[in-house]
């Protein structure tokens, strides 16, 4: 019997090592543990053999059993292995292929840049307001204490429209943002807190110079408003647009709708503030013109200047684009490259 | 202006460095643009603002300098003796709104010649060219105080009387540079007893002009209104040193100093005799204003408490007649300061003598105001970013526009686009007008990249378009969403022509979805309005039955004036009707509890049938258990008759009420199909 055990366990382990689907795995469970099986029936002829010699043979018989068991399952196992592992095989993809492509378009450097600018005020409380490009001189000028003949008018080369009531007194690009602020007093009480973003016209075409560029106006007026609160305010702009590090300063300058008036310089974002061309070896950059709203103009607006003060400032989208992504050249943002705006 | 450093330091004298004294002057409000070396010297180029002619000289600037650092001013000194002698030729001011003193000296028996070197390179360093020692002269103590003068050949002036009148309107008038112009009536001039010999303030006449052979010298000094000055200028064309500075308002008080040091030094240097009796007709003496200023409201607008004490020397040293008397000061500017007119004006020069440096920074405090919200803005916000989504970039183009374009658009003449804005002085032709639309410009882009090696191109811009509605009276101005579109090798959605129609087409429609539009009825109604659509590939927009725009394939023809050869789409949106139209408010459907059924069919159609017009039938029909139905496929070709197309549709049943039954879904699908077959001809594809 002992032999005849040995037997089988050698054949039934060399067979199953032969095995290579679950189908002839199945066969092989059935051939020696299904009902008419070799083990089976060596159990079934159990009776057969001396009721002494039983007990030892039905041992031996049912640890082959369980031997064979173990080995069918394990077996099992491994198959099931293979075939998972085939199975993901050819479904295998390559990881590497490049993604379809999802071409999404850029939003415009300006007004990305415009977006950011508007967020940090927002965040401050401010709202964005717009006005017409095409302005009068009252909104544009007069209101800003620049009457005609005023030198003032100097500083801005103005495209008039033609035709209307006499030249140059009539309608005209804007050359400023500032005619918004105009217009928002004019329809609303103090306390106010606006910026002004948009398109304004000079006629003046060069390398550094386009006949339409964007500017942010911003003003506040309220109650007790001084010149540390403008300070302020800028401040928290430009460190939230060029890093906390960054030195800014405020020097006096002119502007006929402020007083006192500041150009606010930051430090040279090129070369830190040692001095290089972009900065003219100065060591800052002049980046936006600011002041305490001139009384005249609130008077103009009807609110009276002993009660409310205010300060306004305005700065140039295209220097700070320029500045932020290092464009050399003004003129890349209205050729509508693809290859430039990609880029943004 | 031009500063030589040496010769400020002749009026103040700082142990400064160069790099201090540009640091003091920039951190005060003369800004310091640039720094040049000029022979073995110096000389700062100073940024004056409008408001500061006082300082548009180089004493002005000294004078200033010595009032920031606290040093004291060392004038020029001038030696000239005046005697009782009559004035040799007579002043009769006609016109004193407009002349408020007029001064002048004669200096005889000039000889005319070179200047001497000392001169002639001062002069070059200031930028101005030597002439001869009488016209270097005037130059020179304009530069150096800052009050323009003008000499005449006394010989020339007729009748042995100045006039300042206005002009003649009409009258010719030939000018130092040799152009005749014509005067009108609103220009002062100089006059002797015949007519006009200078332009006030301006330039000089030939006919009275110095010249080699000149003997006796009348020199002028003398204040003119400033914006009379700047009109005449402006008007003529003619900018001088000289209009430059009245035109900001002289120093009504100094001009006689100015007349003196210059009568002085022609003497010195042209071997002339210095006349007595010196000419001054000086009818409106100016009166300095008295300013008071609280001084806590100093510390009010500046944020910066300033001692009364350094207030009071702050405006002193800036020349003022300052009192202090319970917590307020009386100030009185000097004559060359006619900025300072209001309290503000002294608050402004205290803060900027004492430095914007000692300024705090804080937040200003108080209620954040809240306006109504900008929904348009934010409207146009998602528009652009559902635009970006699929695939547009954003261009900004200029907002002008070639009035040619007009014609190559092809618009009538009639096209309310023709009523552009023009501008009186354009830089070129091609951008003498405003923009009625948008798409030129962007079909310029296109151009623009295509030549570039770019394809697949994607350009959208938001903008301004301005439509003149009248010569008196604003323009309309209107938001213009538009995108343009070369088609790339990209998948193809249908098997028809014209791909790019519909690529642009979706993204027209996931606007529409993005704001909620398409929940209020949008429509494409094929249309031949627009001239440069090509005729069977465009469509007007309909938003809630309004128009809203319009989208196409361009014409070929239009495509070659803009020099583009790739197939190109194009929609123009009007963003105002956009605005309008997309709900408010969103308001929530309640789910369907009970599944909804799918059917398809599959109409051969005539090849002109519009697939909208089948939708409309369908959900013209009433009592219909039909919940949506939409286009999947269209096929035609092999299997299909001639003259039909197979538009194929995929339709979904659905009952709030209830689980609908095959036989129920069954028996509404073939009355939908019937009735699309009674109403529309079509058929069922076998």
């Amino acid at each position: 019997m002992e032999e005849t055990v040995r037997h089988i366990r050698n054949r039934a382990q060399e067979e199953l090592a032969a095995v290579a689907d679950m189908r002839s795995l199945q066969d092989l469970r059935v051939k020696y543990l299904g009902k008419k099986g070799e083990l089976t029936g060596l159990l079934k002829s159990l009776g057969n053999i001396p009721p002494e010699a039983r007990r030892e043979a039905g041992q031996l018989v049912n640890d082959a059993k369980s031997w064979f068991e173990e080995q069918l399952a394990s077996a099992e196992e491994k198959l099931k292995l293979a075939e998972k592992e085939k199975l993901a095989s050819a479904r295998r993809i390559d990881v590497t292929l490049p993604g379809f492509s999802i071409a999404a378009g850029r939003r415009h450097p300006i007004n990305a840049v415009l977006d950011e600018i508007s967020a940090i005020f927002v965040s401050l409380g401010f709202s964005v307001e717009e006005g017409p490009e095409v302005e009068d001189d009252y909104h544009n000028f007069e209101a800003l204490n620049i009457p005609p003949e005023h030198p003032a008018r100097d500083m801005q080369d103005t495209f008039y429209v033609a035709g209307g009531a006499g030249t140059g007194a009539g309608r005209l690009l804007r050359t400023h943002t500032s005619p918004v602020q105009v217009r928002v007093m004019e329809q609303r009480r103090p306390p106010i807190r606006i910026i002004a973003p948009g398109k304004v016209y000079r006629c003046d075409s060069d390398q550094t110079h386009t006949p339409m560029f964007h500017q942010v106006e911003g003003l506040l007026v309220d109650r007790h408003i001084s010149m540390a609160d403008l300070n302020g305010i800028l401040e928290t702009f430009l460190h939230a647009i060029f890093g906390p590090n960054t030195p800014v300063r405020l020097r006096p300058s002119f502007f006929p709708f402020t007083e006192p008036s500041a150009e606010v310089d930051i430090g040279c974002v090129i070369c830190g503030g040692a001095g290089c061309g972009v900065c003219k070896r100065t060591g800052w950059l002049e980046i936006l013109g600011a002041g305490m709203v001139n009384p005249r103009v609130f008077e103009m607006a009807g609110y009276d200047p002993e009660v409310y003060t205010g300060f306004a400032f305005g700065l140039g989208v295209e220097r700070i684009a320029m500045l932020k992504y290092g464009i050399d050249d003004l003129r890349l943002f209205f050729e509508n490259d693809i290859r430039f705006l990609g880029q943004f | 202006m031009r500063v030589p450093v040496d010769w400020l330091r002749q009026y103040v004298e700082t142990p400064a460095t160069v790099d201090e004294i540009s640091r003091a002057l920039t951190m005060a409000g003369l800004e310091i643009e640039g720094v040049e070396a000029l022979g073995g010297g110096v000389v700062l180029e100073v940024n004056v603002t409008p408001n500061r002619p006082d300082c548009l000289s180089v004493f002005g600037v000294a004078r200033d300098l010595a009032a920031i650092v606290g040093l004291p001013l060392k004038p020029p000194v001038v030696d000239i003796t005046d005697n009782n002698d009559a004035a040799p030729v007579t002043i009769e001011i006609a016109d004193q709104g407009l002349c408020h003193r007029y001064t002048a000296r004669v200096i005889r028996g000039v000889t005319i010649g070179p200047s001497p070197d000392w001169l002639k390179s001062r002069l070059e360093a200031v930028g101005i060219r030597p002439i001869n020692n009488i016209v270097d002269v005037t130059n020179y103590v304009l530069m150096e105080l800052g009050h323009p003068l003008h000499a005449f050949d006394l010989a020339r002036i007729r009748g042995g009387k100045i006039v300042v009148k206005l002009a003649d309107d009409g009258e010719a008038f030939t000018t130092l540079d040799n152009v005749e112009r014509k005067l009108s009536g609103d220009m002062l001039t100089i006059r002797d007893a015949e007519g006009p010999i200078a332009l006030a303030g301006v330039m000089g006449g030939r006919n009275s002009e110095v010249s080699t052979g000149t003997r006796d010298i009348l020199l002028e000094s003398a204040w003119f209104f400033p914006p009379s000055i700047r009109k005449t200028s402006r008007v003529l064309g003619l900018r001088s040193e000289s209009s430059y500075r009245f035109e900001r308002g002289t120093d009504i008080e100094g001009l006689a100093f100015a007349l003196d040091r210059a009568a002085a030094m022609i003497a010195e240097l042209a071997g002339g005799q210095v006349a007595g009796g010196k000419i001054d007709d000086y009818p409106s003496k100016y009166e300095p204003p008295s300013i008071s200023l609280a001084v806590e409201k100093a510390g009010r607008i500046l944020g910066v408490e300033v001692p009364a004490p350094e207030m009071v020397s702050i405006l002193r040293r800036l020349g003022m007649d300052v009192e202090e008397n319970y917590g307020a000061l009386t100030a009185r500017p000097p004559s060359f300061r006619r900025d300072i007119v209001r309290d503000i004006d002294l608050i402004e020069e205290i803060a900027r003598i004492h430095g914007y440096d000692k300024i705090v920074s804080k937040m200003p405090s108080g209620v954040v105001p809240m306006p109504p919200v900008n929904r348009g803005r934010e409207i146009l916000r998602r528009v652009g970013q559902t635009l970006r989504s699929a695939g547009f970039s954003e261009a900004v183009n200029f907002s002008f526009m070639n009035p040619a374009h007009m014609d190559f658009m092809g618009f009538a003449a009639d096209d309310e686009r023709r009523n552009t804005v023009l501008l009186a002085n354009p830089l070129r032709a091609e951008e003498s007008a405003l923009r009625t639309t948008l798409v030129p410009a962007l079909l310029s882009n296109l151009a623009w990249n295509l030549n570039r090696g770019s394809d697949g191109l994607k350009l959208y811009e938001i903008s301004k378009v301005f439509v003149n509605i009248g010569d008196n009276v604003l323009p309309d101005e209107h938001i213009r969403i538009a995108a343009v579109l070369t088609p790339s090798a990209a998948k193809r959605l249908y098997p028809v022509p014209a791909q790019g129609f519909y690529e642009l087409k979706g993204a027209l429609e996931a606007i529409m979805r993005e704001l909620r539009i398409d929940r209020i009825g949008a429509a494409f109604v094929e249309s031949t309005a627009e001239p440069y659509l090509e005729a069977g590939r465009a469509a007007e927009i309909l938003i809630g039955g309004r128009r809203a725009g319009f989208i196409g394939e361009i014409r070929r023809e239009v495509l070659a004036k803009f020099d583009i050869s790739a197939d190109s789409y194009v929609f123009e949106l009007y963003a105002d009707v956009v605005i309008e139209s997309a709900p408010a408010s969103i308001k929530y459907a309640k789910l369907p509890k009970f599944p909804p059924v799918d059917r398809d069919m599959a109409l051969l159609a005539p090849l002109n049938m519009q697939s909208q017009q089948i939708i409309d039938a369908a959900t013209g029909l009433s009592n219909s258990i039909v919940e949506s139905i939409r286009v999947f496929d269209v096929y035609q070709g092999k299997g299909i008759p001639d003259g039909r197309k197979s538009i194929a549709y995929s339709v979904r049943y659905q009952a709030m009420d209830r689980t609908l039954t095959d036989s129920e879904v069954d028996a509404a699908h073939s009355a939908l199909i019937g009735h699309l077959q009674k109403t529309l001809g079509v058929e069922l594809r076998g």
